[in-house]
């Protein structure tokens, strides 16, 4: 049976694609500036250039001309970091004990993104993206997938780390955006990418007064937190950003292949627009993001002091957001009743001192780690003082010989050794229980905040002025066009 | 300064700190109620958003509410012109303050249960200052 509902499903999906090509391809097009990796090859992770291939893919699917940039561009030399996950290296044992585990684990090569127009070095890509805003008679829509910093100050700082460690930040981007006549969409994937929802407004810093002509679109997290998609494991499924659901929505099917069993279009139009793709990845993502869109972004901040500080009923008015906090706590096994969101917050409670009580774990282990690495070697410094120093004619020395190997196996075959890769195994499994109760933590915390969501779109449609409700529907109506 | 002065002077006084502390008050209340309800947006954000947004967000409430909270000092004032000073009505006195908040989420809002248990709390909490001010009014008489 379950084979049968997935091949119809299958089928659904297959002739979903077809249409929405079809009716594409009869449209004008939009432009897709498609942006992303790192900013040093340490930190250009695999997963993101996975990330901008399959979105590439599925853009290109939709008949979208996609320009891409990576990285270095098309220049030569390693640009993207991977990691291994064999282990059993000659040298593993000096890399445990001398603290280098992850570093040994790493290999870099170049970037194996197709049609890349150029490198994200702020210092190139910055004037080509002038001309183009300024330039383009099409709708643009901006992907970005990569890296991000915080912002100490206003939302509107928070920046895009690009290649050489340049950076874009939100207000430069407004800045970009003034001489535009077209209209803007986004979808930005990194921490703190939150603050680029600055750029559906007039005043970079302040106000509700919309741009013109519009922009919206979707940030992985707030201006606030870390996303999910900085961890380095690089096995498919491993890693849930926004892209991994929000691109499934579009292409109907998963990074992997697997057609999505759950229907994003909730208009049934046959067509997947970003906005319902957005709600898909709200109501799908077990991961550690707090998704949001410009239109959420607007009514949190719409919302006036008089009504801000009320505690809020607990029955749900009927809505979109109401919608998707039942069908997330469904999913989560939650009992919907009048004390569900007490209960969440205890829930969030108990996660939160599950985290701390992990992190303080961790701590210690590492604590006892370095303690042990420290004797070990102490010990080995005595045996062999050339290991002081890796990048001397010594150290070159004890490799050409081959008695660098010699070492690493009487290392492996003392007792200590067997106790520190121990406490290394502890050490990766509390990782993934920590990035585990951090999902399980955000997901509680986004069922309070579709519950927020769906009383603020009421709360705007009883409280809200004429002029607030045209401004939330702008929005709402440019999430809502279908790319083309 | 003479007693009479003090005496004369109070009723300016007393509106004065309830108009400082009604928002506080009223902020304090909202986030009571919902903590025991579990709707408060305010103890969700405490670990989503930066604190200092908290704060702005408390600061803007609080001069944005300043025309009310100058009302519901001058209704304290009236409150215990009425009542505060008579030995028999004295026990009323405040009671114009939950009233008033009760009677404001009756007949201003749209949705009375969404504003009542918050404006009747802070007009009891507004009350109960009330009345430790005039406590501390006649002890230090």
């Amino acid at each position: 049976m379950p084979d049968s509902r997935h091949d119809t499903c299958a089928l659904l999906w297959a002739s979903l694609a077809v249409a929405s090509a079809l009716l594409s391809s009869s449209s004008l097009a939009d432009d897709v500036i498609l942006i992303g990796g790192g900013y040093t090859p340490l930190r250009s992770e695999a997963q993101i250039e996975a990330n901008v291939i399959w979105a590439q893919e599925t853009l290109r699917q939709q008949g979208l001309a996609v320009e891409t940039w990576f990285t270095d561009g098309n220049a030569s030399g390693a640009d993207v970091v991977t990691v291994e996950h064999t282990e059993g290296s000659p040298t593993e044992p000096l890399a445990r004990v001398f603290g280098d585990r992850y570093l040994e684990r790493l290999r870099y090569r170049e970037h194996q993104v197709q049609n890349v127009t150029g490198s994200t070095d702020a210092d190139e890509l910055l004037p080509t993206l002038q001309t183009r805003l300024a330039d383009s008679d099409d709708d643009v829509l901006l992907v970005y997938n990569g890296h991000g910093s915080e912002s100490s100050g206003q939302p509107a700082d928070v920046s895009i780390s690009l290649w050489n460690d340049s950076s874009i930040s939100a207000r430069e981007m407004h800045e970009l955006l003034a001489d535009s006549d077209t209209s803007f969409r986004y979808i930005f994937t990194q921490c703190f990418s939150g603050g680029f929802h600055r750029l559906a407004y007039e005043d970079a810093d302040q106000g509700l007064a919309l741009s013109e002509p519009p922009r919206c679109g979707f940030t992985a997290e707030s201006a606030y937190r870390l996303a999910e998609g900085c961890s380095a494991s690089l096995a498919i499924g491993d890693y849930r950003d926004y892209s991994t659901y929000f691109f499934a929505a579009l292409s109907g099917r998963d990074r992997a292949g697997k057609y999505i069993l759950n229907d994003p279009d909730l208009n049934e139009d046959g067509i997947i627009s970003p906005r319902e793709a957005h709600l898909f990845t709200l109501e799908e993502a077990h991961s550690a993001d707090l998704s949001r869109s410009s239109s959420e972004d607007y009514l949190e901040a719409w919302q006036p002091w008089y009504l801000r500080w009320l505690p809020r009923q607990p029955q749900l008015p009927d809505n979109e957001y109401a919608r998707l906090y039942r069908n997330i706590a469904t999913r989560l096994g939650i009992e919907l009743d009048n004390n569900t969101a007490k209960q969440l917050k205890l829930d969030i409670r108990t996660l939160q001192a599950r985290l701390h009580e992990l992190t303080l774990t961790r701590t210690s282990l590492r604590q006892r780690e370095r303690e042990l690495q420290d004797l070990m070697i102490q010990s080995l410094m005595r045996q062999y003082p050339a290991l002081l120093g890796p990048y001397t004619a010594g150290f070159a020395e004890l490799v050409n010989s081959g008695t660098i190997f010699d070492i690493a196996n009487s290392i492996a075959a003392t007792p200590d050794y067997t106790d520190l890769v121990a406490m290394q195994s502890s050490d990766d499994a509390l990782d993934t229980q920590l990035l585990e109760t951090e999902r399980e933590l955000v997901q509680r915390m986004k069922l309070l905040r579709m519950r927020r969501l769906a009383h603020l779109v009421d709360q705007l449609a009883r409280h809200g002025s004429q002029l607030s409700q045209d401004r939330y529907a702008a929005l709402l109506s440019c999430e809502e066009r279908p790319l083309q | 300064m003479p007693r009479r002065y003090r005496f004369s002077l109070f009723p300016i006084v007393l509106a004065a700190f309830i108009t400082v502390i009604s928002w506080p008050v009223f902020v304090a209340c909202a986030t009571a109620i919902g903590y025991f309800m579990g709707e408060s947006w305010q103890l969700e954000a405490w670990h989503q958003e930066p604190r200092l947004h908290l704060l702005n967000y408390f600061s803007e409430g609080w001069i944005a509410s300043a025309p009310i909270a100058v009302g519901i000092g001058i209704l304290a004032a009236i409150d215990w012109l009425l009542f505060a000073r008579k030995r028999l009505l004295s026990f009323f006195a405040g009671v114009l303050l939950p009233l008033a908040g009760a009677s404001a989420a009756l007949l201003l809002w749209h949705d009375p249960m969404e504003l009542l248990p918050t404006l009747a709390c802070t007009g009891v909490a507004l009350a109960i200052a009330y009345r430790m001010a005039e406590f501390a009014r006649r002890v230090t008489d």
